[in-house]
């Protein structure tokens, strides 16, 4: 409970700042919310060319694309500041937040509470909302709990992804570029349906890294799109984003453990 | 113009100290080109109508846009060069005797050409073992199309000046901005999808695509890309040329202009 109440100190103390620059702040929220049109755009225009993607409409595919992209936009507001592990060892300020009687995990979720990120959120929320609309009576209560519960499932499994980045930028002093595969390119791949892409692929997007379990199961049993899995399946995946975070979470505490200062 | 030659061999050495980065770039845009691939082709798959590119020319599209990413203007915006007007090191390059707009863009210019060195470098040789080795040769870039092979190389040289012209213009914004972050996120939009590199601008809807041929972006990907797939008429291949090298000169005007204006009421505060 202590923990909790730190972080939501840290959460009100960034949005403090953030709101001292309220026009600063709304700009960034404005740009943050044009940029990602563009890649909107770019499933428009192959739609508008092909018609159908693997027997998916646009509105079908727009379902992933808005549990992908909300997922990880929510788990940028809570993660990101473990991208901030790799600089704060190799300087050996990681020594500040090892000394603070919380829980380092806390401290760097609360590292920055990034207002401007609600731009990416209202973007992807804006096109799920347009995909549900078009999808008209499919769309039931339980199927909304559905798409619900799979959110937490992809924002758990995002915040997963980038506190793997944190720790292996611990060890290397550096973020690694092709992270990027998994955090940029995460929403990227998992706004389409997983079918497209190649076996192997699919088994490590669904056991190794549970992308396809948060989006694109849950995806088809919502939209009772049968054949691939049994619908009551949908329901369950999410589970393993939990999981990939609590996995996460305990490769970070063990390689904090090696964790050399600068001594300066 | 020894000083900027000497400005851009600096910045191609230092930058070329950075291997490993250029290996993880490398294989990061590799992944990202699968990616791409294997979603055209499940989009080939379902359609029955004729596509305006065959699937063997549409990878070595998409190919050549990872093996250039490091050229184009969507990497780097944001470095400590983007950041000197709002930090105020802008000053200490105007006490040189250099033109402000030349001494960025012969660095800009030296990191384009190290990217084309190192990092595209490094993916080609990636793309001609690795995929024979995993069985995946059939996804693989074909051969360039020999005939336009000398249009090509003076078609990258201006993609590579064009490319840096967009980014020392973005650079420019921040006399206006203080953070060019702002217009680097929006170039990044503008220019990955008007240059062909999300989609093909094949693809483009008339209008839409009436938009990106007048835009200078296709100069940085689709012209080169297509030369090198053979995807083009010899006209529009000439067309394709002369469109990179208009807007080259338009766009370094620009860029003198702005960083002349810029000069005249930039304040630094000291310190």
């Amino acid at each position: 409970m202590h923990a909790l109440s730190v972080y939501f100190e840290l959460v009100k103390a960034s949005l403090r700042s953030q709101m001292r620059y309220k026009l600063s702040l709304s700009f960034n929220v404005f740009g943050y919310f044009v940029v990602f049109w563009s890649e909107f755009i770019a499933v428009w225009i192959l739609f508008g060319h092909f018609g159908t993607l693997a027997g998916w409409t646009m509105e079908e595919v727009l379902v992933c694309y808005g549990l992908a992209h909300l997922s990880y936009s929510a788990s940028e507001f809570f993660t990101r500041g473990f991208e901030f592990l790799a600089p704060l060892t190799r300087k050996g300020d990681y020594d500040r937040y090892l000394l603070r009687p919380v829980d380092t995990a806390v401290q760097l979720a609360g590292y920055e509470f990034a207002l401007h990120r609600l731009g990416r959120v209202l973007q992807a929320g804006i096109v799920m909302a347009y995909g549900l609309a078009s999808l008209g009576a499919r769309v039931t209560p339980p199927g909304l709990l559905l798409l619900f519960w799979a959110f937490l499932g992809g924002s758990a499994m995002f915040c997963g992804t980038f506190i793997f980045q944190g720790a292996v930028g611990m060890k290397t002093l550096q973020n690694i570029e092709a992270f990027n595969i998994l955090t940029n390119g995460g929403p990227e791949m998992a706004q389409f349906p997983m079918s497209i892409y190649p076996r192997p692929l699919r088994l490590a997007f669904t056991f190794l890294v549970p992308l396809a379990g948060v989006v694109y199961y849950p995806s088809l049993t919502f939209l009772h799109k049968g054949g691939e899995i049994p619908p009551f399946l949908g329901w369950v995946t999410p589970l393993g984003g939990f999981a990939f975070l609590a996995v996460a979470l305990l490769a970070f505490k063990q390689v904090e453990k090696s964790y050399i200062s600068t001594g300066s | 113009m020894r000083i900027y030659w000497a400005l851009f061999k600096t910045e191609l050495q230092s930058h070329l100290q950075y291997r490993i980065a250029a290996v993880a770039g490398a294989v990061t845009n590799i992944a990202f080109g699968f990616f791409r691939i294997f979603l055209l082709t499940a989009f080939y798959g379902a359609s029955q109508g004729k596509q305006p590119m065959s699937l063997s020319d549409l990878y070595s599209y998409v190919w050549f846009g990872q093996v250039l990413f490091g050229v184009l203007p969507v990497t780097g915006m944001l470095s400590s060069d983007s950041e000197e007007i709002r930090t105020g090191d802008v000053a200490y390059r105007l006490t040189r005797p250099v033109s402000l707009y030349g001494f960025y863009f012969a660095r800009v210019v030296g990191q384009k050409v190290t990217a084309l060195c190192s990092r595209s470098l490094i993916q080609v040789v990636l793309l001609l073992t690795l995929l024979p080795l995993l069985g995946l040769s059939r996804y693989g870039m074909g051969s360039p199309a020999w005939g336009f092979l000398p249009l090509l190389a003076l078609s990258l040289v201006l993609t590579i000046l064009l490319s840096a012209a967009i980014h020392t213009f973005v650079y420019m914004t921040g006399f206006w901005t203080v953070s060019t972050r702002g217009s680097s996120s929006l170039a990044y939009a503008v220019i990955s999808l008007f240059s062909g590199l999300l989609v093909p601008l094949a693809f483009f809807p008339g209008g839409l695509r009436t938009v990106a041929d007048v835009l200078p972006f296709r100069g940085v990907y689709d012209t080169p890309a297509r030369l090198y797939s053979g995807t083009m008429s010899p006209a529009e291949a000439l067309g394709g040329l002369g469109h990179q090298a208009l807007w080259l000169a338009v766009l370094v005007a620009l860029g003198v202009f702005l960083a002349r204006r810029g000069t005249a009421k930039l304040e630094v505060a000291g310190g």
